[in-house]
């Protein structure tokens, strides 16, 4: 079995409930392959008992990688998490000022109009 | 009553425990429900609903205020709590029927979504429900938040 399967496998052990969170993270410190990491991370976006620790194993082999940090900061806030959601945008930011997927997290835990509007505007600028 | 509870949770979205209430806090859905995450609705929709930890905001299944008490003379069956499905449908019904709700943010494998609406559950009441979801590039969809904004 390739490293692959292997991680979806036990990626999927994990949302069925059939290894503990311990465990899962335990076995995650064999994973070192970030990209595998990330796309793992990726498909499970919205099954926090999978996606988080997963992100967080890539952070721990690649600590600067802005996307990394921001696409957890989405999953927090996905599951209303937004003060957690609200560090991993800080981190991103002092990684990268103008990250563009920042920016969108930025805006997406923004309650006022008139910053939001800035924000995507700040977006539009980044993407052009 | 139908409702499940898990923890000091209730999803109980009518007759809230007021010990759970007063508690202030609500716990990630046991194992029990879990199991129920992998679940398809339909084809298109999968429902997933986490309720947070030390979350300032009010989920969506604290919202609703007690049922109303019926009259003494009238002999009318108090409203019966909706059950978990009944819950879960709502929100999925909801979800459905939005049209052009533009993502959050993106990666690889879908979209963030969010959308503020007016819920009515099964009693008639209506909630204004903030509900955050995922939405896979099939087109299924993991709703993993509600909660009154």
């Amino acid at each position: 079995m390739n490293p692959d399967e292997n991680l979806n496998n036990l990626a999927t052990k994990r949302l069925n409930g059939e290894i503990s969170g311990e465990q899962f993270r335990l076995k995650l410190l064999t994973a070192s392959d970030v990209k595998l990491l990330k796309r793992i991370a990726e498909e499970f976006t919205p099954h926090p008992e999978v996606s988080v620790p997963v992100y967080q194993r890539a952070l721990e082999l690649d600590s600067r990688d802005p996307d990394t940090v921001v696409d957890l900061g989405f999953v927090h806030w996905l599951c209303g998490e937004d003060t957690e959601a609200r560090i991993r945008l800080s981190q991103a930011y002092r990684l990268d000022p103008g990250h563009l997927k920042s920016l969108l997290l930025d805006a997406a835990l923004e309650s006022d109009p008139s910053r939001i509007r800035k924000l995507y505007a700040s977006v539009l600028e980044t993407w052009y | 009553m139908a409702s499940l509870r898990s923890g000091n949770f209730s999803m109980d979205l009518v007759n809230i425990d007021s010990s759970v209430a007063a508690a202030g806090t609500h716990r990630r859905l046991d194992r029990k429900w879990e199991s129920v995450r992998g679940q398809r609705f339909d084809d298109r929709v999968r429902l997933i609903v986490h309720s947070m930890d030390n979350q300032p905001k009010t989920p969506f299944s604290r919202a609703l205020p007690p049922a109303s008490p019926a009259p003494s003379t009238a002999r009318r069956q108090p409203a019966r709590a909706p059950t978990w499905e009944q819950q879960k449908q709502i929100l999925l019904d909801t979800v459905t029927k939005l049209a052009n709700v533009v993502p959050k943010g993106t990666n690889s494998a879908g979209s963030f979504f969010e959308a503020t609406v007016d819920i009515e559950n099964v009693a008639g009441q209506k909630v204004l429900t903030t509900i955050r979801w995922f939405g896979y590039k099939d087109g299924s969809i993991v709703i993993s938040t509600a909660f009154v904004p």
